[in-house]
This record gives structure tokens, C-alpha cells and sequence, in this order.
């Protein structure tokens, strides 16, 4: 009765060993296939051209970098667009000096060099003033400087200039 | 005795001193009025003045690129001063035809925000507005 239990544990564990050998026998099959493939896409990816830059990928990337420049510029367009607006919005000033002068150019949009170039003039003027007084070198760099504004802030300058002689906070002789 | 000859000399020059100031002399002191928005003047007057602080005339800046652009200043005796701006080629023009002996006039207005725009600027340059230093007239200053 032992004797035929002993055999039964032993022909279980044969079996099994069998299995065992046939599971890894695949499993080494299976290595070497997943080899074999991984060695197919090296090949293949290496034979992919290359590319050095973002303009040589391919379009479905260019497509997404350019959406996402496209939004950069545009909204750079737009809020200069808004600045630009705000600025020539109709004022009665305006609608004066162009009643009493016929020659009034038409004002082109402002660069943004244009407006640091005028905070530079706006700086040079408020500065001439805070001394109180401006000798004739000042003047006439002032007045160079102006003259390279657009004509819209030369007005503005000259205006204000001649309000700060007028109200006596700037002592100046042209 | 020398009294005596010094003195006939010296009243016969009197005598014969507006002989030498022919012509009529008409002088304007240099009135700047702010209630009227007008400034009027001649340079020599002007520059005659007592008062070191006053004078009057109009200039022009021009600039390569067309830019240019006049003024207009004066300053009275009262101390009353102004300036006031051109952008009018026309008004620039006559900014211009100012001389050293030239009579100015001219008119502002304020457009709104404070700045002082030339509207009229006249010049006159006439021989009443010569003085006493160019011409020998006696007459011609009156201050």
C-alpha cells in the first residue's frame, strides 16, 4: 500500500518535471523570437532618416510646433493691436489740431521701439523741467530728439514743453 | 574868456541838433497781454529795453526729413511771457520773414489742453522802428 503511494508520488513528479522542461523550452523559444524582433526594429529605425531640426520633422510634429508658435504671435499681435487702439482712440485734442491744421499726416501704428524712443524723449523733457531751467545744448538735443518722434508725439512733446514755459516750470529761450 | 566862447558853442549845437534827427520814429515796447491773447513788439525796442528780461520774436527749426516746426515768445516788462507753437506751414512763413529790425505781432490761442498755438504772426519792418543808435534820431526811444 506504501509501495504503490510512493509510486504514484513519483510518477507526479516525473510528470511535472516534464512540464516544467517543456515551459521552459518555450519560454526560451519566446527569448529568442522577442530577440529576433527587437534586432527587425533596431534595423529598421536605423534606416529612418534623420533629422537635424524641428523644420525636418515630420509634418505632424511641424504641425504642432507651428499651432504653438502661431499662438505666441498672434497673441503678441493682438495685445500690440490693443495698445495701438487705446492709443489712437479719438480724443478732442486731436479733433482740434486737426480742425485748425489741414496738413495733419496720418498717424502710423506705434513700434515698440517707437514708444521706448519716446519714454526716452518724455524722460529728457520731465528732466529739463525738474531743473527748473534748460540751456540752449539742452534745448536743441531735446529738439532733435523730438524730431525724430512720430509726428503724433512730436504734438505731444512740443505740447508739453510748451505748457511747462508757459506755467513757468521750465525757464527757456528757443 | 573861455567860458565865454564855450557857451555860444554849446547853444548853437542844440540848435542845430533836430535838423539831424529827421523822420518820424514810433517805438513798440515789447506787450505781451494774456486776457487778449496777444504779444506785439519791435526787437529794437526790445533789446533796449531797461529790463533785462524782456524781449520778443518767432524762429523756426527745421529738420532733414521734412520735419520743422515754428514758435513764437515774448516777454514784457510787467513780466507777463509767453510762447506759443506753429505747425502751420503758412504761420512757419512768416515766422521766417522776421529782421533785426523788424516790428512782431502775433495771436494764440489755447487748444484745449494747456499749449499755447500761434494763429496770426505778422511782421513789419519799417523805418519809424529804426532807433536813435542806427539812425541819429533823438526821438526814438521812449523809455
Amino acid at each position: 500500500m506504501r509501495g504503490a503511494a510512493t509510486q504514484i508520488l513519483l510518477i507526479v513528479q516525473i510528470a511535472l518535471i516534464g512540464l516544467l522542461v517543456v515551459r521552459v523550452y518555450d519560454l526560451g523559444m519566446r527569448v529568442d523570437s522577442l530577440s529576433q524582433e527587437r534586432s527587425a526594429r533596431a534595423e529598421s529605425y536605423a534606416a529612418l532618416p534623420k533629422f537635424a531640426t524641428s523644420a525636418e520633422l515630420p509634418a505632424e510634429t511641424a504641425l504642432v510646433e507651428f499651432d504653438m508658435a502661431s499662438q505666441v504671435t498672434l497673441r503678441q499681435i493682438v495685445r500690440e493691436e490693443l495698445e495701438t487702439f487705446s492709443e489712437t482712440l479719438p480724443d478732442p485734442a486731436a479733433n482740434t489740431r486737426a480742425a485748425s491744421s489741414d496738413a495733419a499726416p496720418t498717424v502710423p501704428p506705434d513700434e515698440p521701439a517707437d514708444r521706448a524712443f519716446k519714454r526716452r524723449v518724455d524722460e529728457q523733457l520731465y528732466s529739463l523741467i525738474a531743473q527748473g531751467q534748460a540751456s540752449q545744448a539742452e534745448l536743441i538735443a531735446l529738439e532733435n530728439n523730438i524730431a525724430r518722434l512720430p509726428p503724433a508725439h512730436r504734438r505731444q512733446v512740443l505740447g508739453e514743453l510748451n505748457k511747462a514755459v508757459n506755467d513757468g516750470r521750465l525757464d527757456a529761450r528757443f | 574868456m573861455k567860458l565865454r566862447m564855450v557857451i555860444p558853442a554849446l547853444l548853437g549845437a542844440m540848435a542845430l541838433a533836430p535838423a539831424a534827427s529827421a523822420g518820424q520814429t514810433q517805438p513798440a515796447p515789447v506787450q505781451v497781454d494774456l486776457d487778449n491773447f496777444f504779444a506785439q513788439g519791435d526787437l529794437i525796442s526790445a533789446r533796449d529795453d531797461k529790463d533785462g528780461d524782456v524781449f520778443i520774436g518767432c524762429g523756426t527749426r527745421s529738420f532733414a526729413g521734412g520735419f520743422e516746426f515754428g514758435f513764437c515768445q515774448a516777454e514784457d516788462a510787467d513780466g507777463d511771457r509767453i510762447l506759443c507753437n506753429i505747425d502751420d506751414p503758412v504761420l512757419i512763413d512768416a515766422a521766417q520773414s522776421t529782421s533785426d529790425t523788424s516790428f512782431v505781432t502775433f495771436s494764440w490761442a489755447d487748444d484745449g489742453f494747456g499749449n499755447m498755438i500761434c494763429n496770426r504772426v505778422g511782421t513789419s519792418t519799417q523805418s519809424f522802428y529804426l532807433d536813435k543808435h542806427t539812425m541819429g534820431n533823438t526821438q526814438g526811444k521812449g523809455n
